[in-house]
């Protein structure tokens, strides 16, 4: 059971509000995983693979801001493990700072063809272990897969931490649409290409793999800090596929792992890459003041908020150029403009899709800042 | 903002961009021209940018660090610097071929670009038109309209069956485009100054 504060409580309740449509006010919220050790007397290399001294950067940059105007919440923690999380969801090797890359370089997808011809069918008949287990040697040390689980058992005496330090933490997992991990592991032009010859195909295999994950979402035991979960969406953005692929390879699976989420007590937290305005009504079809989408500002939130009214919680979207190009004034002025368009109910503040390494300070505590006016 | 050009090489993955691209490059030096290369491809095909360097070309990589993120979100720090520190007449750009083109526009405009100062070469590749219009109807949709000039690319490999309808594809969404065919390994210097658009 965790231990809360009147602040870190007071902070949930504004959360819980917010995705009631319940709120007053905006919420502000951090997002920015990678950008502490820029302003840091830390690589970004070694605040990634040293998770016990990344996470205490993580927090003290978060204070950071948060003693300059408000932190209400944090999209995403500190992002320990980070190289296996994405390698088990997206199924590509990711280069690593201070490995493959300089000492303060982002990390990278490097998108290859690892699913081979045929592994469809192995992930009809056995299931997607059989594809995975035999891809993630090829593109990670299966020491860092056990280390993911290690620092993963820790996480609810790393949640206490942020709650000590009096931050609501929305996202508290990563669940990959089957469309998305295929996409990563057969590499795009490949799958894009599988989809047009063989749609029913892959259909199949990812009813196998969405089996398996609804499977695994149900037999979770409850972890009573989990406010939310990232179920991503990007390369099956409404603005890249076209309607037939997104009604039949996209659409069905977020919706059914949403679905699952939520009978868990689990706030999906769809994060839309790219533009999703062609489909916006088709999240009507989710129950209502349970699901928040994150945008990253190429999704038309006007257009949004006519659309869904008051069904989905947003947040976002800042877009992630401005935080290092614009000045503050500007990020206040694109943050005022929209408000003063869609409102404050449901509405969360944050970077859209992630803050850059390079987003310039007074740029992400303009959020917080202009969020007080609201 | 400075006198310089910029030439955006937009296009699905495996279009041939890159090897467009560096075709430019070359002719563009033997006219004397100066030029850079910024890039922006995370994904499979990748750009080599240590052979482009050996090569000789000024090549800055611009990465987003999300998963999901195709954004060029440096861009706009990339422009700056090199028009801070170099007198350039062109500079051709490859933003990431999984991206929508149209994200990129802002950014440009903000350094200071104005649209007459962009050309936006479209590269098409005919031997997979129908898989795009029947899976990436969107991403066409989107692409070819911001498009200034296309190219049909890979026509020594495509039947004429498939060049035709890229061609048809291309009218749909932009009834004037100016086009241009290529081998890009037999690229003639009258092409390139086409594309470039002198």
């Amino acid at each position: 059971m965790m231990k809360t504060n009147p602040i870190f409580d007071e902070r949930l309740k504004k959360v819980q509000a917010v995705i009631n449509h319940e709120n007053e006010h905006v919420l502000a919220c951090f997002m920015g995983q990678a950008v502490p050790p820029t302003y840091s007397d830390i690589t970004l290399a070694k605040y990634m693979s040293d998770t016990e001294v990344g996470l205490k950067y993580y927090i003290d940059f978060v204070n950071r801001i948060n003693d300059i105007a408000p932190v209400d919440c944090i999209n995403f923690a500190y992002p320990g493990a980070h190289q296996a999380a994405l390698s088990l969801i997206w199924w590509s090797k990711v280069k690593m700072p201070g490995e493959e890359l300089g000492e303060n370089d982002i990390w990278q997808v490097d998108e290859k063809k690892l699913i081979q011809d045929g592994d469809y069918e192995l992930i009809i008949k056995e299931g997607s272990a059989a594809v995975m287990n035999r891809i993630l040697p090829q593109i990670i040390d299966m020491k860092k897969i056990e280390q993911f689980f290690e620092y993963h058992a820790k996480d609810e005496m790393i949640a206490q931490q942020y709650t000590d330090a009096g931050y609501p933490v929305l996202n508290s997992g990563l669940i990959c649409p089957p469309f998305e991990t295929l996409c990563g592991g057969r590499s795009m032009t490949a799958f894009f290409m599988d989809c047009y010859k063989k749609p029913d195909l892959i259909k199949e295999a990812q009813d196998v793999m969405l089996e398996e994950q609804l499977k695994m979402i149900a037999s979770r035991p409850d972890r009573d800090y989990v406010i939310g979960e990232w179920i991503g969406g990007w390369r099956g953005a409404s603005g890249l596929v076209s309607p037939k692929i997104w009604d039949n390879l996209v659409w069905p699976y977020m919706y059914k792992l949403a679905l699952a989420l939520i009978e868990r007590g689990i706030t999906p937290i769809l994060h839309l890459d790219q533009n999703w305005d062609r489909d916006l009504e088709r999240f009507l079809e989710l129950p209502a003041n349970k699901c928040i989408i994150n945008t990253d500002g190429m999704t038309d939130l006007r257009k949004a908020r006519k659309v869904l009214d008051n069904h989905v919680a947003f947040m976002g979207d800042v877009p992630s150029q401005m935080l290092t190009v614009s000045t503050p004034d500007e990020v206040k002025d694109y943050i005022r403009r929209l408000l003063d368009d869609i409102g404050a109910k449901g509405v969360i503040l944050a970077a859209g899709c992630d803050a850059p390494t390079g987003s310039k300070f007074d740029n992400l505590v303009a959020i917080h800042e202009v969020a007080q006016e609201y | 903002m400075n006198g310089s050009k910029i030439v955006l090489f937009t296009g699905f993955l495996g279009s041939g961009k890159t090897s467009l691209l560096l075709r430019c490059a070359r002719n563009l030096a033997e006219i004397k021209k100066s030029s850079a290369i910024i890039v922006n491809e995370v994904g499979e095909i990748g750009i080599d940018n240590l052979q482009m360097k050996k090569m000789g070309y000024t090549v800055w990589e611009i990465f987003g660090g999300c998963i999901c993120c195709t954004l060029s979100v440096s861009l706009e720090d990339t422009l700056t610097q090199l028009m801070t520190n170099y007198e350039l007449d062109y500079i051709l750009v490859e933003p990431s071929g999984a991206a929508d083109p149209s994200a990129i526009y802002p950014a440009l405009s903000h350094s200071g670009f104005s649209k007459e100062n962009i050309r936006n070469v479209m590269i098409l590749d005919p031997t997979r038109i129908e898989m795009f219009e029947a899976v990436l109807e969107p991403y066409l949709a989107a692409s070819v309209p911001l498009a200034d000039f296309a190219v049909i690319n890979k026509i020594d490999v495509a039947t004429a069956v498939e060049i035709k309808k890229t061609e048809r594809v291309i009218k749909q969404y932009h009834q004037d485009l100016p086009t241009v065919q290529i081998d890009v390994k037999q690229l003639l210097n009258e092409q390139i100054q086409k594309i470039i658009g002198g």
